[in-house]
């Protein structure tokens, strides 16, 4: 067996997908693609309804149908895969050890490592309720899986506590399944979740949606029995008095997810405060030269089609950074974000790819921290404006897209900021 | 007439529709594609929806198959689809794209497979 590659991707989701597939176009560049699960295609496998490809495919396909065309190009590509292999450690940014079902203990080596770990949910334990601590309460994601892929029957009546896409979906997918969805709570005073997805998934069946409300009881003995729900003040604190309960087996909590990176920060790659990924550039390159992050385990992702475009940069990156031994030799400008955004990515901007072709634009994502009906998006160096560009309907749970013209940025500039104005 | 308020679910994009009936004639305004009018059109005068859900699979390395109507089905329709679908079972081998069932509960709609098993 031959273990040196000029590419490793870690992870087999629609980011790992596409990055692999993409570096392995270019002749001569050998990828390998790892995944722990017995499955190629990521949390896409749970993903049946619809909504993904309208950008990358041009046509509406479930989360399955995305993966299973991600999965056909790999299957007529060059790379090797290595199924229910679970990368455990990446040294010096080139060794990755992995522990498979089949290979037993297994060293790679790579030029180039890209991380496509996707994320997580954030545990139970991260939403403190009183009361109880009976079976019935599922994070969304985990009862998503069950019911989606194991076929297990989750619950009869179920609430939901968060309204992000993933609560939102599943309160639609309970319904059809036969169950009855009492309601939605949400502790801010909109919904992070996709309008459409409220639109859908809540208001066609008439499911309620509790906004500035929490879960404030738990009650039951071996199983769920009832729950309390009530108002929050500004301050997020529950207003006595405004109680309402509900009897119910079943509590899904969508509390949001976070990116998986333990290997992250095994390696110790700069981390941002805010994506909570590695920081990364426009050549989705983290801060350890050789290794490169797509996907959601870089920022949680609300659109497939935004993960697989980026991760192709990943994989067109990667395989030349791969065959060249120039190292970056420009300095990158660091992007910053006033406090009206709760993410931004990348946060690094170079000019130049590694052949030192220059680069004209860059994509940059940014997510809103709460919803304006129309406002400026302003980038400044100092006290120079660089662009201005006007947007409506900006909300947190649809990131704002922009191309930065990297010939406007000016080249002595270190900082650029993004601002928000009303 | 007073312009109804709709958001387009046609793609992820959720445009805000501001729909107005004028002499029998439809004017869509917010949308950021020819999509928009369509949706319009239909959620005014017949609303249908896509459906995806899962039947039960036997013979496979997983006990559900995920999949999907061809085309939307009218909304109200959809309950009873997904109890009939509650019922019915599939054996692998299975390729995406395979058509389940064709024109299903009478209709013009056929049930396909989203996953290959
Ligand atoms: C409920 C839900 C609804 C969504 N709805 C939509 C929608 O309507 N439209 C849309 O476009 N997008 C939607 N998305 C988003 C989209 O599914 C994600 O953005 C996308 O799947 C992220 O891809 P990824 O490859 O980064 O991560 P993932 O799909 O999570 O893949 C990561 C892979 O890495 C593997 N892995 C992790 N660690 C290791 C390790 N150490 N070793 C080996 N393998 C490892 C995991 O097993 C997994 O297979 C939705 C997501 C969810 C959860
Ligand atoms: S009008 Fe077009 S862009 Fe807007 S939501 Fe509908 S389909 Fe999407």
């Amino acid at each position: 067996m031959n273990n040196k590659y000029d590419v490793i991707v870690v992870g087999g989701g629609p980011a790992g997908l596409a990055a692999a597939s993409e570096a392995a176009k270019n002749s001569g560049v050998r990828v390998a693609l790892i995944e722990r699960d017995a499955f190629l295609g990521g949390i896409l496998n749970q993903c049946i309804h619809t909504g993904f490809g309208l950008h990358h495919y041009k046509e509406e396909l479930t989360g399955t149908e995305y993966a299973h065309r991600g999965i056909m190009s790999i299957e007529a590509s060059s790379v090797d895969v290595y199924l229910e292999a679970m990368v455990m450690s990446i040294d010096e940014g080139h060794t990755v050890t992995l522990i498979s079902q089949t290979l037993g203990y297994v060293k790679l080596w790579g030029g180039a490592i890209i991380l496509a770990m996707g994320c997580r949910e954030r545990a139970r334990g991260s939403v403190i309720i009183p009361g109880t601590r009976p079976s019935g309460i599922f994070t969304a994601g985990t009862a998503q899986r069950y019911v989606n892929i194991e076929g297990d029957q989750v619950g009869k009546r179920v609430f939901i506590l968060g309204s992000g896409d993933i609560g939102l979906i599943m309160a639609r997918r309970m319904t059809l399944e036969g169950a009855q969805v009492l309601g939605v709570a949400e502790l801010m005073p909109f919904s992070s979740g996709l309008t459409r997805n409220i639109v859908q998934c809540l208001e066609d069946f008439d499911i309620p949606l509790f906004l500035s409300h929490t879960v404030v009881k738990i009650e039951g003995e071996t199983r769920l029995e009832q729950i309390t729900i009530a108002k929050v003040d500004a301050d997020y604190r529950p207003i006595s008095g405004t109680e309402k309960t509900f009897a119910c087996d079943t509590l899904l909590l969508s509390v949001g997810l976070i990116p998986e990176n333990e290997l992250s920060r095994q390696m110790a790659l700069e981390m941002h405060a805010l994506t909570r990924g590695p920081v990364i550039n426009n050549l989705m390159q983290t801060s350890m030269p050789s290794v490169f992050a797509c996907g959601n385990v870089a920022q949680v992702h609300d659109l497939v089609d935004h993960v697989s475009e980026e991760a192709e940069r990943a994989g067109k990156h990667t395989a030349i950074f791969s065959k060249t031994v120039v190292p970056m030799l420009e300095k990158a400008i660091t992007v910053e974000t006033d406090d009206a955004f709760g993410m931004v990515s990348p946060q690094k901007l170079v000019r130049f790819d590694f052949e030192n072709q220059p680069l004209q634009t860059a994509a940059l994502r940014l997510r809103v921290k709460k919803p304006y009906t129309s406002a400026w998006l302003v980038i400044k160096s100092g006290d120079v404006q660089l662009m201005r560009l006007r947007k409506n309907h900006l909300t947190p749970g649809e990131m704002v897209h922009i191309a930065v013209d990297l010939n406007a940025m000016p080249l002595e500039s270190e900082t650029i900021k993004v601002y928000l104005e009303v | 007439m007073k312009p109804v308020e709709k958001i387009c679910i046609s793609c992820p994009v959720g445009c805000h529709l501001s729909i107005e009936m004028n002499h029998g004639e439809l004017l869509v305004k917010g949308n950021a594609c020819p999509r928009g009018v369509d949706y319009a059109r239909i959620e005014m005068t017949e609303p249908k929806r896509m459906v995806t859900t899962t039947v039960a699979l036997t013979e496979a390395a997983i006990n559900r198959l995920p999949v999907k109507t061809d085309r939307p089905i009218d909304k109200d329709k959809v309950i009873a689809l997904c109890k009939f679908l509650r019922t019915v079972s599939f054996k692998a081998p299975i390729q995406c794209g395979d058509v389940l069932i064709t024109e299903i509960l009478g209709t013009d709609v056929n049930l396909v497979a989203t996953r290959s098993v």
